[in-house]
């Protein structure tokens, strides 16, 4: 089975936006992301998901020196553009219930993706996910299954955005990104991910302790325990959760 | 031939519910007479469309399921049902986490968040944490499958607009072909929502009557539901494990890429349709000649078929094309697998529908749009689902000799 290389990672929540932040846990005031590559006019208009999608990408592209505008492109997210959806919603519930077209474009689970293709001019491979706390998981595997086949490089993300109101009443977690370029080839690999190995006996929540329970937590946790050069992370998945093993090049 | 560069992949049964019926015996019946499933929307607009409604109520899910219910959980659990032995079989041959779930869909449970919201405007409750879980989220379904099933392999739902469900085909042989799971439950399932006949409305690609598709009279989309679920092997594993009398219905191509043109209009001259169409029958190993019939996106409005038509003439040529919205209405999420399923129905009765609301013929597009329905030994037909960002996909689906 083919192993992920991981050649790149990014971070971006509103109070640790960028990697190293989150690493130090070096909070700062809470900030919306620059989502430069978008350009003035778009990210005026991108929702919060979008423009933390974008802020990753651009990020962990560049970390792995990979070209956003080639590489193989998965997002995941297990709610998609809430926020949109809410407008849309209350505007179904106003006078004739006619909706705004921006918005409505701009509702799909693959507004972010599509943005990011038409920006950068990306012809290739791009998809979208959701799979609720296994989005994680389900990233990993679709990564796996189009490195065995195409090999070269292909950037996962995963984000979601703060819950509108309507959901939020008794359920809140932080808006948070997260991104990682894996490589079928282990140049420049950080670390070796060996993943699928079902751990019946354990219980793993896509939770974390400061953001609260969001389905970006898992690939959150991959993050450190890479950072940390930690020798395996679980990920919550259907079924059972999985057993990732990790390997590198020279353990301290 | 063109060599192959993938290996072929079998169905080993498959299902659908849309506005033509809820068996393959009705859907097939009223596709090959040319009976249309448009009707009026059943929720009030303040104007005149027509939507592919599926025509029997749909059943409640059962007291141990009901957390679950939406009418996208209905749709689900309907199409499912007659699929039940054969997941069955794939467990007990396979293992329960050797079996994945991969379907598309663009709605999610949308319809009832609907109806929460609108509860709420008028002074309601707001709905538990837990309809977020178990109705909203996209998840929802799958928990639902895995408790209906026991499968417990990878899972998931792709969510890319319209071609959703045709890039779960993509996604669930790629599994296959990594190894990664043995049988995948593949498909789509998106139920009629009042904010996507609105949101198209919004945009003007919105039919007042039935949509026309490669007509010179067309006008836009009719807004469709439906289900279409299949389950897929590897096609040395099928034979091993199956009877001989089964169709032997085969996915043989998929080709994705992206348009990265506008986020709603298409390439105007369907540059990246061509590129999908080519990368798909390069996957199946067959030449623009082999290809007997192109079950075209075709949703009816000026941009789409006119875009769609020209890349179909040039990688196809004349190769008869049929748009089944005129039948189903466009089911978005759904459509890629509904038609896929409507593909097989060719493939298995040697019948290709009429392209419903083709008259007028659009005498400007460069194709060959069938006007009746026409019999004939259909062996490999070509599908296309097209969507919002450019995302394309194309399979290439076919009837082993």
């Amino acid at each position: 089975m083919t192993s992920l290389h991981v050649r790149a990672m990014a971070v971006w929540t509103a109070r640790y936006p960028s990697l190293a932040a989150w690493r130090e846990r070096a909070a700062s005031e809470p900030s919306t992301p620059a989502a430069a590559i978008l350009g003035a006019r778009a990210r005026g208009r991108a929702s919060m998901l979008t423009r933390m999608i974008s802020e990753v990408a651009t990020t962990a592209t560049q970390a792995a020196s990979v070209e956003l505008a080639r590489v193989a492109l998965i997002v995941g997210s297990a709610y998609g553009e809430m926020e949109t959806t809410s407008q849309l919603l209350t505007m179904m519930s106003e006078g004739d219930g006619a909706l705004s077209p921006a918005r409505f474009q701009s509702s799909v689970h693959n507004a972010a993706a599509g943005l990011l293709s038409i920006t950068t001019g990306n012809q290739g491979f791009s998809t979208c996910l959701a799979a609720g706390d296994a989005t994680a998981a389900a990233l990993l595997f679709e990564a796996q299954a189009w490195l065995a086949e195409h090999g070269g490089e292909v950037l996962i993300i995963l984000a979601e955005e703060h819950l509108p109101e309507f959901f939020a009443h008794n359920e809140t977690f932080e808006a948070a990104a997260a991104a990682l370029v894996l490589s079928a080839s282990p140049e420049q690999a950080l670390a070796t991910l060996a993943p699928g190995q079902p751990a019946p006996d354990e219980i793993v929540r896509a939770e974390h302790p400061e953001l609260g329970r969001t389905p970006v937590a898992p690939l959150l946790a991959l993050v450190d325990a890479v950072s940390d050069q930690k020798s395996e992370v679980l990920v919550p998945a259907f079924g059972a959760p999985l057993r990732i093993a990790l390997r590198y090049k020279a353990p301290r | 031939m063109a060599p192959r560069t993938q290996p072929a992949l079998a169905i080993a049964d498959y299902s659908v519910s849309c506005a033509l019926g809820v068996t393959r015996a009705e859907v097939a019946e009223r596709l090959f007479a040319g009976h249309s499933g448009l009707v009026a929307p059943p929720f009030a607009l303040p104007f005149t469309t027509l939507c592919g409604l599926v025509p029997h109520p749909l059943a409640p899910l059962s007291k141990a399921f009901e957390r679950f219910e939406t009418r996208q959980a209905r749709l689900a659990y309907a199409t499912l049902a007659p699929l039940l032995p054969a997941i069955e079989s794939c467990v007990a041959r396979y293992g329960r986490q050797r079996v994945a779930v991969v379907l598309g869909s663009s709605n999610a449970g949308l319809d009832t968040t609907e109806r929460a919201f609108r509860e709420l405007a008028r002074g309601g409750k707001a709905p538990p944490a837990a309809s977020l879980h178990d109705q909203h989220a996209y998840s929802a379904v799958l928990a639902l499958i895995e408790a209906l099933t026991g499968v417990a392999g990878p899972m998931w739902f792709v969510s890319t607009a319209c071609s959703s469900s045709g890039k779960a085909f993509a996604s669930a042989a790629r599994l296959l072909r990594a190894g990664l799971a043995d049988a995948v439950l593949v498909g789509g399932v998106d139920a009629l929502c009042e904010m996507t006949v609105r949101g198209f409305r919004s945009l003007g690609v919105l039919a007042e009557g039935a949509c026309q598709p490669f007509s010179s009279e067309r006008s836009g989309i009719n807004i469709g539901e439906g289900a279409a679920f299949f389950v897929l092997e590897r096609e040395g594993d099928r034979a091993r494990g199956s009877s001989r009398d089964e169709p032997a219905l085969q996915l043989l191509g998929c080709g994705e890429g992206a348009d990265a043109h506008h986020m709603t209009a298409p390439h105007p001259q369907g540059d990246g349709a061509e590129r999908v169409m080519r990368a798909a029958l390069a996957q199946a190993g067959l030449d623009a000649s082999q290809i007997d019939l192109v079950n075209a996106h075709g949703t009816a409005t000026d941009q789409g078929d006119s875009s769609e038509a020209l890349a179909i003439a040039r990688v196809l040529g004349s190769a008869p094309v049929v748009s089944t919205k005129g039948y189903t209405g466009h089911a978005l999420g759904a459509a890629g697998a509904i038609e896929a399923a409507l593909c097989l129905l060719t493939l298995e009765h040697g019948v290709a529908p009429a392209s419903l609301g083709s008259a007028p013929l659009d005498t400007a597009l460069p194709i060959r749009v069938l006007q009746a329905s026409t019999r004939n030994d259909y062996k490999h037909v070509l599908s296309n689902s097209f969507a919002f960002g450019g995302s394309n996909v194309s399979l290439v689906l076919g009837r082993r000799a």
